[in-house]
């Protein structure tokens, strides 16, 4: 039930990417901008822990990896690094307050927009034989503090909804399956 | 020390991934796993187009609530330019008629009309809009890899790059590695029209001598046997001298916006 789940949620996220992340981009703009992908990772290891979810993570990071056409492996260095990252935010500074967990995933969602625009920039090196600095300097030229505080509210909210969707339907899949081992026993 | 072993072991987990995952960017084995991306993409195909159809129309709508202030304006401007394109039309449809004559007189055979096929736009580059778009049909309907890709106005999008089993992948003009043989319209300027990392477009190659202009209409030249002569590639927005200064060059805005792209056209017969 969990590996169906998981599965889904996976074909769900990348055709996501695909369909909703360009539609939601200003216009020949952005290099900047938010990544469902690396968002859901996040989510996992906040809601799991790293230990757990780190093979996870890797085979999304595959899959990702073919279905948006980027160079194999990139996805999976940007997905496994974000997850780190978060893990050591999340466990640097234990929080009780409702705002303070908010402040945490922001700055997670700033380290994860600078992540992914770096990615896709070194995807752009690779695939295009560009120059490093031409593309820096496009990049530089394109993207302006607006775009990553754009980028980075957008990342905070969807990794937000995702961290609050994966704790509970791992709760009500808890729930599910100790009621099935209670029927099975009794 | 419990603490410490376990962030230790995480710390080489992640240097682990990342050293292997380098070393597959490095060896980057693409051809080897298209049955898996063609697998893929026939599950990921169905629920993309269900996302990209709704959040086009989500787009739309609230594109006309901000954009509400200024129709008044907008169509005000946009009526003075249709009356401008009518009276246009009206002289093309004459020279066109002569034109035809024209060649019946001396014996050139008449120009073949270019055969489309309509294809719906699913999904695009995530990251980069004008990298590339998928489109709903694939192997399934015989389309071929290269083939030219317009919008219902004319205007050249790009190349089949990829086909899968029933979707295709179109490489934008505005990608890097796009390069199409390009001229302006109604001057016979010649030069060659390159994407810029998936963002904008370049005229480039002009000759110094040329009279380049800010406003210029860029069209396919149909030098190679792939692309039909004629296609609207965008219009000069910038002019400038190549870095070398041997050249001229030109940044070019399209006219089409990728975002609200619904249906697209996939060349299948070309002008001889």
């Amino acid at each position: 039930m969990r590996n169906i789940l998981s599965f889904l949620a996976i074909i769900l996220v990348i055709s996501a990417e695909t369909a909703i992340v360009p539609l939601i981009q200003k216009e020949n703009t952005l290099l900047a901008a938010p990544s469902l992908i690396v968002s859901y990772a996040v989510a996992l290891v906040v809601a799991h822990g790293f230990m757990t979810t780190w093979k996870k993570i890797i085979i999304i990071g595959f899959v990702a990896d073919i279905a948006l056409s980027t160079i194999i492996g990139s996805h999976i260095i940007l997905l496994i690094v974000c997850a780190y990252g978060a893990n050591v935010l999340m466990q640097g500074f234990v929080v009780k307050q409702k705002i303070w967990t908010i402040v945490l995933i922001t700055a997670m969602s700033l380290f994860q927009t600078i992540a992914t625009t770096i990615m896709y920039q070194l995807n752009s090196v690779i695939k295009n034989d560009a120059k490093i600095i031409e593309v820096i300097v496009k990049t530089i030229e394109q993207m302006n503090a607006g775009e990553i505080i754009w980028a980075t509210i957008l990342t905070t909210i969807i990794t937000m909804t995702f961290i609050i969707l994966t704790k509970n339907i791992n709760t009500f899949l808890l729930y599910y399956e100790q009621t099935v081992d209670v029927r099975r026993h009794s | 020390m419990h603490q410490k072993n376990t962030r230790s072991r995480k710390l080489s987990i992640t240097i682990s991934v990342c050293t292997i995952a380098v070393l597959l960017m490095w060896w980057n084995p693409q051809g080897l796993l298209s049955p898996a991306r063609n697998v893929l993409t026939t599950i990921l195909h169905p629920v993309q187009k269900i996302f990209f159809v709704s959040t086009q129309k989500i787009q739309s709508i609230t594109r006309v609530i901000t954009e509400i202030g200024s129709i008044k304006k907008q169509n005000n401007t946009l009526k003075d330019e249709v009356a401008k394109l009518k009276v246009e039309n009206a002289r093309l449809a004459t020279i066109e008629e002569e034109n035809k004559h024209l060649r019946a007189e001396i014996g050139l055979k008449e120009k073949e009309a270019i055969e489309a096929m309509a294809v719906e736009v699913i999904g695009a580059d995530s990251q980069s809009q004008g990298d590339w778009i998928l489109i709903n049909k694939g192997n399934n309907v015989d389309i071929k890899e290269e083939a030219i890709v317009m919008s219902k106005e004319g205007v050249y999008l790009g190349k089949v790059e990829e086909v899968f089993p029933t979707s295709a992948r179109v490489m934008l003009a505005t990608n890097t590695q796009s390069t199409v043989g390009a001229i302006v319209a109604g001057k016979n300027i010649k030069g060659i029209v390159k994407g810029e990392y998936g963002l904008s477009m370049k005229f480039s190659l002009v000759l110094q001598s040329e009279q380049l202009e800010k406003g210029d209409v860029v069209v396919t030249s149909g030098n190679n046997n792939e692309t039909p002569e004629g296609l609207l590639l965008g219009t000069v927005q910038d002019v400038h001298q190549s870095d070398d200064a041997l050249f001229l060059g030109a940044d070019l805005i399209s006219q089409v916006d990728i975002s609200q792209l619904r249906i697209a056209y996939v060349i299948s017969k070309q002008q001889k």
